[in-house]
Order: C-alpha cells, then sequence, then structure tokens
C-alpha cells in the first residue's frame, strides 16, 4: 500500500498544484498517493471494482478540473476524499433508482460477495459488509471511516461536514444496528 | 470476522490507473481557467448590491401595484343612498344603465 505523505510532503504538493509549471507532476504525485485509501473508502460503499474504479477515476477529473479552486485551507487529502464521497453518493443515488428497493439487498449482498473473485472474506466477514449495507447511507460512511480507516472523527468531521458529536452518536447507532443485524442472522 | 481489507483488486491496478489519469489529463487539459477573475471581496459587494436593487425594484413596483381604492366597505348604504339622491339623475336612467350591457 502506497504511504499516504506526512504533512511536510502535503505542504509541498500543494504549493507544486499552485504552480503551473509544476502542477502536473504534483498532480501526478496526489494521484499515487491518495489513490489507494481513496479507492477502498469508495470500494466498501459500492462493493464492486468496475463501480470504483469508475467512482475514483472520476474523483481524479473533477479534482483536476477543479485545481484552481483548490486554495489550500484544508488538506489535500480531506479535499479528495470530498470529492470521492460526494461521487460515491450520487453514484449509490442514481443505482437506488434503477433498483425497486433497498430491501431487496438483504440476503443478497453477503451472496454476491461471496461470488465475487475479487472479495477475500468468509461468510462472516460477508455479513457483516451486508449489515453495514444496511445502514442509512451517511451512517455507512462514518461507520466504513472509524472501523476500517480507523480515522479520528476530526478528521471525518472535515470531510464530511458533521460535528464531532453527531459522529460519535452516529457511530455507536450503526456499531449498534450492525451487531443487531449480524445477531439475527445466526 | 476481522477488520481486514476483505477486497481486492486485479494485480497492478493501482499503478495502471495512476498511467490512465494521467493520460486522461495530459490529452485534454480542459480545466476550466477563467480568463478575469474578480476578487472575493467584488463579488460579496456585487452580491449585497444586488440583493438591494432586487429588493428596491420590488418596493417600487409595489407601490405601482397597490390598488387606488380599498375602503369601499367603510361607507354604509346609506350614505351611498344619499350620494345617488345628489347626482342629476333620475331612477330610471339609472336602473336603465345598471342593466344594460356595458358594464
Amino acid at each position: 500500500m502506497t504511504k499516504p505523505p506526512n504533512n511536510c510532503d502535503e505542504r509541498s504538493i500543494i504549493e507544486k498544484l499552485r504552480d503551473p509549471a509544476t502542477q502536473t507532476a504534483a498532480f501526478s504525485l496526489a494521484v499515487r498517493a491518495y489513490s489507494e485509501q481513496l479507492y477502498w473508502h469508495i470500494r466498501r460503499m459500492v462493493f464492486t471494482h468496475e463501480d470504483s474504479n469508475d467512482i475514483l477515476q472520476n474523483t481524479f477529473i473533477k479534482a483536476w478540473n477543479n485545481i484552481d479552486n483548490f486554495r489550500g485551507d484544508s488538506q489535500i487529502s480531506t479535499w479528495l476524499y470530498r470529492i470521492a464521497t460526494n461521487e460515491t453518493l450520487t453514484h449509490l443515488s442514481h443505482k437506488r433508482i434503477e433498483t425497486v428497493s433497498l430491501n431487496s439487498d438483504e440476503g443478497k449482498i453477503a451472496h454476491e460477495l461471496e461470488c465475487d473473485p475479487l472479495f477475500n472474506g468468509n461468510h462472516a466477514d460477508a455479513l457483516l459488509h451486508e449489515a453495514i449495507n444496511s445502514l442509512p447511507e451517511k451512517q455507512r460512511l462514518v461507520f466504513n471511516m472509524r472501523y476500517f480507516n480507523d480515522m479520528k472523527y476530526e478528521e471525518i468531521s472535515q470531510i464530511l461536514g458533521t460535528s464531532t458529536g453527531a459522529l460519535k452518536a452516529s457511530y455507536h447507532i450503526a456499531a449498534k444496528k450492525v451487531e443487531e443485524y449480524i445477531t439475527s442472522k445466526d | 470476522m476481522n477488520k481486514r481489507n476483505h477486497f481486492s483488486v486485479p494485480e497492478g491496478y493501482f499503478e495502471q490507473f495512476h498511467n490512465t489519469i494521467m493520460e486522461q489529463i495530459e490529452r485534454k487539459p480542459s480545466k476550466t481557467r477563467p480568463i478575469f477573475r474578480l476578487p472575493a471581496q467584488l463579488k460579496y459587494a456585487a452580491a449585497i448590491s444586488a440583493i438591494f436593487i432586487i429588493c428596491g425594484a420590488l418596493y417600487i413596483n409595489s407601490l405601482y401595484d397597490r390598488p387606488l381604492y380599498t375602503h369601499a366597505e367603510e361607507y354604509s348604504n346609506e350614505y351611498i343612498d344619499d350620494l345617488l339622491d345628489s347626482y342629476p339623475i333620475d331612477d330610471y336612467t339609472f336602473y336603465t344603465y345598471l342593466t344594460s350591457n356595458d358594464i
């Protein structure tokens, strides 16, 4: 896994992004540094590699097209996470319109994951993802970012624009729901 | 069940992804660079001025739209009868006028 840059590297990338002469090279560094963590962030929400790849591409293309609007007030990773999250939620809302109802996913996700050659977990792992998928989208995001990415509430707060108090409450509610879902399936 | 990553990607995916993105942005450097960009303070000033202009226009418009006479209910029937009595017009002409198609 590519190691994300430290604060010093981040500042250097931001400075280079502002200079038209070094912009493309700096963007290349940003793609290398952040594509992997953003990919996993997206993949845990949409599950399939194909959809994750499309959303990740859209994320970086949008970032490039709006690079002049990035003022450097926040970290570049926070900015990219925001774009990736918005792109993911847009994708999910389009997908929701195409499917009949969310309830139709119950009992289906785990089975689909177990059949996916790019899923390495066992049945219990697949059931965990199915339980997470049953949560409202914002709760899923918070749960994934906290549980799998070990992100601090402050970082999540900057990305989602929600207070840390609300995030803590959301995470605990989500964890309880996930536990109940898995217990009900045992 | 554990917290490890349960998903995987095709071999060499991230390297290939980097190349794909860089090819796309180098092929189409279509970033929307504005030719002329207003400073932020000027943008706020323009927005506030626009709000004042719109509010002013709505106020002036409301003055002209206001009905000229809106207090008809304040006058009693007796007052109107007295008023009609004082006009140089007889009842027949008045009732003919009321029943004509021109009203």
